[in-house]
């Protein structure tokens, strides 16, 4: 059915973009974020704050709080994972789910747990059809913001000075040490991007759909779940194991929604099982 | 002073096998006195933190031991409250042959992970993550788990024990399980394990056979978290999706291991009995604060003090001679050499 | 080279270190113990005051704090002034954490009147625990019919109405518009309390001829409520459609549904729907959408303590900042009942479990939550919720049914979202 499939694009492309840090961040220094889904709903509930607190427009609200959330993240990599990321991942992994519930907590404790939403007045007429489908405006917007952020990042990778850097620190991290790559000012800079575009993911889908404090673990598992199909360190990957599980996730939950956690779980370890790697994963697929 | 103690300590840690055993039956010895001391509340308390003790001993195994970070643990103990409700309940069985059959299901199912075993590290644990998902969704829906009758959702366990007979019941599960580690640990399985965590392509090429010991852990620590579930379902009295296969008996299984000390014996038994005691703390004094208190602690441990207060206990009473207690096997090395690692 | 004898340890050195490691897990046994009792009438629950539920328990610690305000402290335990103490602690709405919990209060604090909890499981676990302490509770959080299955007329005596009751009125009410609505279409949350009210919807649409075109089973933690709304969508023209749930589930699925332009003629937001948050989030979507109340101000009941329901709003809202909810009517009720029941206590034994148990299968008593009695399973004796509707532009609560209590003539078809 044609309405599924957009709808699951649609919120395929919300995945994605809230994925491409995580994806980066593991690609790169090579740990689990579990903190990602917490960076997430702060980039959504500062946008929040700075909007209605002190009455911000929305575009301005949102970027600051995609750099706000950044830089956030640099601080978690140069004050906690810094020290840690050389042991083995589970203790990385349990640590960022610390960080996580302190990130959460102090949420809590200066914005309260209750559920808020952004309610904004676009110029925008509500939607179009796509054939017999509705397609809502902000829905598109978000799903057109996330395209470009995987051509933008991709060619941030690719062009730029500190994307060179990056791949060489995901490739070959030996190899770029003793080129003079600077480990952890690269690793605070992945960070930091990673962070924006959490921040930038939380920030939109706050328009949509209320958040709060206590959602962090799905955004993770969410994020996770995109990167196992797409295949870590890759925008591109990032971008289409989004697409993939948001379909996937819709339908599921569309046909089947009271065993939808078994489909798409038991599809998450098929690809455990049989292509770690992700569609279009980069770097060793048994790396630890 | 401290010099004694860690060296009491450590000869402890290098003493036979029997000695280590009438350690342990005199401690648990005396927390068996504990319902003459205390009050009730205390009673389910040390209860809980038993049961706690226990799920981080057997985590410790596939998780410390081998270095598999087992993240959906909390799974076979879900499952074996499930076996537990469902034979008391639906088949009359009585507690002990529930206790078992809790055990043998969980190992049979532990078995079933062999192909996961390929994977390391994260893809191990996220696999393990997603089928303890899927399980909680299959209980929750299948008609033979969810409830005894039609509009059920979860069961009603009701059996004529007090709060003593579970605390004994628990308890002598409990030492046997520290028992069978402490045995585990000495034996050539214990062995190979070590070996396979520092360096499994290295153990493999010296004619360990990976796979096998990895399975063979694996089924271990999971069919006591079944046996501890299975006694778990009268002892809560309602089981169901949320009261069982709740995230929190996951993560408190790896934060009381990794508190304490993982791939150590003593190490999950102190980190239970450590969170429960600063679980109890905050919630009094700390309450609108605790769970940050709780994320803050997690961060620290791992942060400044990643193997956790035994590895705190050895460099402050062996300063020095504590990379030893990481490098060494429990076992005694002559013996280990002689034995068949075929 | 060692010595060989630094491996073998004396006997002396195995009593020492087993007598340390028993100790030591003995230990947090010591650490706190029971204080002595002065003349204190102690009240004691647990609440979810932290996670999901915290908004709600907040509520009914606000009412329980109240209550003591009003009576200034203190109250009358057969025939002599007592100081009041309250202890609720945080049960982050987790049975095994209840169950601990109860058992604290009861064994280690010492609490005279247990007052319940809030949630299904959490509330039958602490009634098991009370059970089997013999002890009776008074509860206000749990609609389930399990609990009276389980733990009810002899250890827990519920004021909140039977689960299945909730929407029946709803329907009732919908059923007398003109042109009587035909199809209805629904969300049902995969927990015993809302199959339940799910059951009481079903049952209230086969007397009304009101056919039931979606049900919408979802699990308990779905977080996207948009494939919910697009199957409603995908049925057609709906002319009902309930969300007989908590709050953020009226608010995403309210939502969902004005996105993807689903506009039936009536939206049932659940019984949550008087929430603060449910109106910060939907602003002006909230208008024409029905909920259903267990309480309003507007009703007419009588109390020991103040003189309608509206004089308790004020005076709450004047102490608290908000107005108070129907949570906040029952929870201050349970106080009221412990009080009206103690008054009069057999001074040679007041606290006595049994006589207690009996006083409360036998109470007949108003209080701003109405006219309370219990059954034998220990239930209050209550059928009819009020409907009210949010009117307006700036929507506002206004009772619409029955027509008895109704404050405002209801809006049918609603407006666009």
């Amino acid at each position: 059915m044609e309405d599924v499939l957009i709808y699951g694009l649609l919120r395929g492309g919300i995945y994605a973009l809230a994925a491409f840090g995580f994806s980066l961040v593991l690609g790169v220094i090579g740990i689990v974020n579990f903190a990602h889904g917490a960076l997430v709903l702060f980039g959504g509930l500062l946008t929040h704050y700075l909007a209605t607190r002190f009455g911000m427009p929305y575009i301005p609200a949102l970027g600051l709080s995609a750099l706000g959330t950044g830089v956030l993240a640099a601080l978690i990599q140069r004050l906690f994972i810094a020290r840690t990321f050389q042991l083995e991942p589970l203790m990385v992994l349990v640590q960022t789910f610390g960080i996580a519930t302190v990130i959460t907590e102090l949420g809590i404790h200066y914005w309260g747990s209750e559920e808020r939403m952004l309610r904004i007045d676009t110029s925008l007429p509500p939607g179009f059809f796509l054939g017999s489908t509705f397609v809502p405006s902000f829905d598109f917007l978000l799903f057109v913001v996330s395209l470009l952020s995987a051509g933008l990042l991709y060619l941030l990778l690719q062009k730029t000075e500190f994307g060179r850097a990056v791949r060489a620190c995901r490739d070959e991290r030996q190899s770029a040490q003793l080129n003079g790559i600077n480990l952890s000012a690269t690793f605070e800079k992945t960070m930091f991007v990673s962070g924006v575009w959490a921040g930038l993911a939380g920030g939109m889908f706050i328009t949509l759909s209320p958040l709060a404090p206590y959602m962090d673990f799905h955004w993770t598992v969410d994020s996770f779940l995109v990167i196992v199909i797409g295949g870590l360190g890759s925008m591109i990957g990032a971008l289409v194991g989004g697409l993939v599980f948001g379909v996937l996730s819709f339908a599921a939950s569309f046909y089947t929604p009271t065993i939808a956690p078994s489909v798409t779980f038991s599809v998450l370890l098929l690809f455990l099982l049989f292509r770690p790697q992700g569609l279009f994963g980069t770097g060793d697929s048994t790396r630890k | 002073m401290l010099d004694r103690i860690g060296n009491l300590a450590w000869s402890i840690r290098q003493s036979k096998l029997q000695t280590q055993l009438a350690i342990l039956i005199v401690c648990m010895g005396l927390v068996a006195l504990l319902p003459l001391l205390v009050n009730d509340y205390w009673v389910r308390v040390a209860a809980f933190v038993l049961i706690n003790i226990g799920l981080a001993s057997s985590w410790n195994i596939i998780g410390g031991f081998a270095g598999y970070a087992s993240f959906g643990h909390g799974v076979f103990f879900g499952l074996g409250a499930f076996v537990g409700a469902i034979g008391i309940v639906r088949y009359g069985l009585p507690l002990p042959v529930v206790m078992l059959l809790g055990g043998l299901v969980t190992g049979a199912l532990a078995l079933l992970f062999t192909p996961i075993f390929k994977q390391r590290g994260l893809y191990f644990a996220l696999s393990t993550l997603a089928v303890l998902l899927i399980f909680e969704n299959v209980l929750q829906r299948w008609v033979f788990t969810r409830g005894l009758r039609e509009f059920d959702v979860g069961w009603s366990v009701q059996l004529p024990y007090g709060l003593w007979t579970f605390y004994y019941i628990f308890l002598g599960t409990v030492t046997l399980l520290i028992a069978s580690v402490l045995w585990l640990a000495k034996s050539k399985i214990g062995y190979a394990l070590h070996a396979l965590r520092k360096d499994e392509a290295l153990a493999s090429s010296i004619g360990i056979r990976v796979l096998e010991y990895k399975v063979i852990a694996f089924v271990f620590s999971s069919a006591w978290p079944g046996v501890l579930g299975a006694a778990f379902a009268p002892f809560l009295t309602f089981v169901s999706v949320q009261s069982v296969l709740d995230m929190k008996f996951t993560l408190n299984m790896i934060l009381a291991t990794i508190f304490g000390g993982a791939g150590t014996v003593v190490g999950p038994v102190i980190g239970a009995v450590a969170l429960s005691a600063i679980d109890q703390f905050t919630w009094g004094n700390f309450l609108e604060y605790h769970r940050l208190i709780y994320g803050a602690l997690i961060v620290a441990i791992i942060t400044f003090a990643p193997g956790g207060l035994m590895s705190i206990f050895w460099s402050v009473t062996r300063r020095g001679k504590k990379q030893a207690a990481v490098d060494k096997p429990q076992g005694d090395t002559v013996r280990a050499r002689e034995a068949e690692v075929r | 080279m060692k010595n060989a004898s630094s491996f073998r340890i004396s006997r002396r050195r195995l009593l020492q270190a087993s007598a340390a490691g028993g100790l030591s897990l003995a230990l947090p046994a010591y650490i706190g113990r029971a204080q002595a009792q002065t003349e204190v009438i102690h009240f004691g629950g647990s609440l979810p005051l932290t996670g999901t539920y915290e908004k709600v328990a907040r509520i009914y610690r606000d009412a329980y704090d109240f209550w003591g305000k009003t009576v200034g402290g203190q109250i009358t335990v057969a025939g002599k002034p007592r100081e009041v103490k309250w202890t609720i602690y945080d049960d982050e709405n987790n049975a095994s954490r209840t169950a601990q919990l109860t058992e604290k209060l009861i064994s280690d604090d010492n609490v005279d009147c247990i007052v319940g909890a809030y949630g299904t499981d959490t509330v039958l676990a602490q009634g098991s625990i009370a059970q089997r302490h013999g002890r009776a509770l008074i509860q206000a959080g749990a609609a389930s019919v399990r609990v009276d299955e389980e733990i009810g007329g002899h250890t827990a005596f519920t004021l909140v109405g039977g689960a299945r009751n909730y929407y029946k009125s709803a329907i009732d009410y919908l059923a007398t518009m003109n042109p009587k609505p035909a199809t209805l279409g629904m969300v049902v949350m995969d927990d015993p309390v809302y199959h339940e009210h799910a059951a009481g919807i079903r049952e209230r649409c086969e007397a009304a001829g009101i056919k039931i075109v979606v049900e919408a089973v979802l699990p308990m933690n779905a977080q996207d409520f948009r494939p919910a709304a697009l199957k409603f969508k995908s049925a057609g023209d709906i002319d009902i459609i309930a969300s007989p749930a908590w709050d953020v589930v009226c608010i995403k699925l309210a939502q969902e549904m004005a996105t993807l332009g689903v506009q039936p003629k009536a939206f049932i937001g659940g019984h949550l729907t008087t929430n603060p948050v449910v109106k910060e989030t939907l602003g002006p979507k909230l208008k024409d959408v029905i909920g259903v109340t267990l309480w309003t101000p507007s009703l007419k009941y009588t109390d020991p303590h103040f003189e309608s329901p509206q004089a308790f709003a004020t005076a709450f809202e004047a102490a608290y900042g908000y107005a108070p909810t129907y949570h906040a009517a029952m929870a201050y009720s349970i106080p009221v009942i412990y009080e009206h029941i103690l008054k009069d206590a057999d001074p040679a034994d007041p606290l006595n479990q049994e006589k207690i148990k009996q006083a409360l299968l036998q109470i007949e008593i108003e209080t701003v939550w109405g006219p309370i009695s219990f059954n034998e399973k220990g239930r209050i004796q209550r059928e009819g919720m009020p409907v009210i509707q949010w009117l307006g532009d700036d929507p506002q609560p206004n009772v619409v049914y029955p027509t008895e209590l109704a404050q405002a003539e209801g809006v049918y078809p609603k407006a666009a979202f």
